[in-house]
Parts: structure tokens; sequence; C-alpha cells
């Protein structure tokens, strides 16, 4: 599908450069209410950190580091061929796009994988909060904080991930079909954006919870 | 002269030696973060992680979501949800801290 520049652009723009940067905009302006979003969690972990240190201390203990470190890298990596995938939209590889955006959805897959390996492993321990909540440490009420709070920030991040994922899979379809150009890869680059905005915040998750005086 | 000035500023394409480098660069950093968290460093055990952390989302920022080569706008815009994010964590924390609510570790 070749598209002309000029079809390409709403009648209230200017022209595709002033669309192009609206578009971006307006994508930035949602990453603002989500790093609010997950601002709120990190708030309440913060709060709750400095008050039942050495209970979060010890329930940080309970979670797999590496486990978490390969999700870690998986998810760096899907960063990457993210990041190249724009690339080879703004360059017109249309093959290119394809492998990199496939290769993006699989590097999220594999992630969700090990996250919800990660879940089976914390319900097989009883560490769910709730009325199973079954924890031998020293400071089960607060450790049953902390795993609430690690699962609202995870979880917060998997959902994200999920829809993401779907998005990107709509994305990838499309591209098979030789939609996006060079003139027309604002939603690549939107996409790009939302997908290291997920990274972003998991950049913070790993330490804030994984790592917490190991 | 503005217009090649605007050619220049939103047509950018960032080369694929850049992503690589950048890559490269957070991988040290996800190392480095790992590492900081097995170390003691007393009590700016929390700050150097943190700051490991802020060094790694601001290069994927600049780079990956290409904030180097944005307009003034997006970067108003780019910085501006960490700037309430501090205010909001500051203020709070700061309010629980003087209540006395923070008790240190139990």
């Amino acid at each position: 599908m070749a598209h002309s520049e000029s079809s390409l652009v709403a009648p209230y723009f200017k022209d595709i450069e002033q669309q192009r940067e609206t578009n971006t905009l307006g994508m930035w302006v949602f990453l603002v209410t989500e790093v609010m979003l997950f601002g709120g969690i990190f708030l309440v972990y913060a709060v709750y950190y400095f008050n039942y240190h050495d209970a979060f201390s010890e329930a940080g203990k309970e979670l797999n580091l590496v486990l978490a470190s390969i999700n870690t890298l998986v998810l760096l990596c899907s960063s990457l061929t993210m990041a190249l995938a724009v690339y080879a939209c703004q360059t017109d590889k249309q093959k290119m796009l394809v492998t990199f955006l496939t290769l993006t959805l699989i590097l999220g897959a594999v992630f969700l994988g090990i996250k919800g390996f990660e879940y089976f492993e914390k319900y097989e321990h009883g560490l769910i909060p709730g009325a199973n909540f079954h924890y031998e440490g020293e400071y089960p009420l607060q450790a049953s904080l902390f795993f609430g709070l690690y699962f609202a920030a995870t979880g917060l991040h998997a959902t994200h991930m999920i829809v993401g994922g779907t998005i990107l899979a709509i994305i990838t379809v499309k591209a098979m079909r030789g939609f996006y150009t060079s003139v027309n890869y604002d939603t690549i680059e939107n996409m790009g954006l939302y997908w290291h905005f997920v990274d972003i915040a998991w950049v913070f998750i790993f330490p804030l919870f994984y790592l917490i005086e190991r | 002269m503005t217009e090649k000035h605007n050619e220049e500023h939103h047509n950018h394409i960032t080369p694929v030696s850049t992503y690589l480098m950048v890559f490269a660069g957070l991988l040290v950093l996800m190392a480095l973060t790992v590492y900081v968290g097995y170390a003691d460093f007393g009590p700016f055990d929390k700050a150097v992680t943190l700051i490991v952390a802020i060094c790694k989302a601001s290069l994927i920022m600049l780079f990956f979501m290409h904030l180097r080569h944005s307009s003034g706008l997006v970067w108003i815009f780019g910085t501006m949800g960490f700037f309430f994010l501090i205010i909001m964590l500051l203020l709070s924390l700061g309010d629980y801290a003087a209540r006395g609510t923070i008790q240190g570790p139990i």
C-alpha cells in the first residue's frame, strides 16, 4: 500500500512534520499520566519501606532474583529490537521492520512467561496476600503488605506488557501488509515510546523490590 | 533557514551504531545494578541503586525514545512526569517524616 504524503496529512495540520510532532507530543502526554500511575505505587512502597524496613528486607529475600535478572535482560533486548524496528521503518526496510517487530513480540511473551512462572512460585509458597497467606518469617503482617505491593507493581507492569503486546501484534500484522513506510511511521514511533516506557517502569521496579537489602 | 532547521529536528534518524552502543551501556548499568544491590554502601545503599536506575532511564529516554533530537515542547513533557513525581514523593515523605509516622527500623 503506497501512500502519497499529502493523503496522510489530516486537513487540520499544516504539513506532515506538524502532524508528526503532534502525534509524538500526544504520546508523551499520555506517558506523563502513566508515570504518575506507577508513581503512586512507588510512593506507598517508599512510605512502608521506611516504616517496616526490617520486615521488607526479610520479605524481599523470598523473591527470585535470578529470574528477575533474566527478565531485565529480556526486556532490555526487546527495547533494542523495538528501537531497531523504528529505524527499519524510518529507512523503509520492510523485511527488517517485520523481523524486529516480531522479535519484540516474542521477547515480550518470554518476559510474561517468566513472570507467570514467578507468580506460580509465589502461589506454591503461599505468598499471595489473603486468606491463604502463609509466611514463616518474623513479621507476617508487614510481609503481607510487601507482597501486596509486589503484586500491585509487577501486576500493573504485566498488564501494560499485555496491552502493549496486543497492540504490537496488530501493528506487526499491518506491517506485514506493508502499511508502514518511511513517511508513515508515526504509529511505530509511538509504539516504541510506549514499549520503552514500560521498560523504564521495570528499571525502577527491579531494584526496588528484588534488590532490597540483599 | 527555518525549514532546514526543522528538517534536522524532526527527521533525524538515529543510526544503528548508536542504538547498539546505548544497549551496551544499558547492559553495563544492569550488571552494576545487581552488583550495587549486593554490595554495601552503608546509608547510601538505596541512593546508589536509585542513581544507577535513573542513569538507565535517562539513556533509554534520550536515545531509544529520541528525546535527544526532539523539540523543546516534547522535552518539557518528557521531563514533566518525573518533575511532578519528585514533588509528590518529596512532599509526601517529608510529611510522614515530620509527623513522626516514619519511625525507622522496627
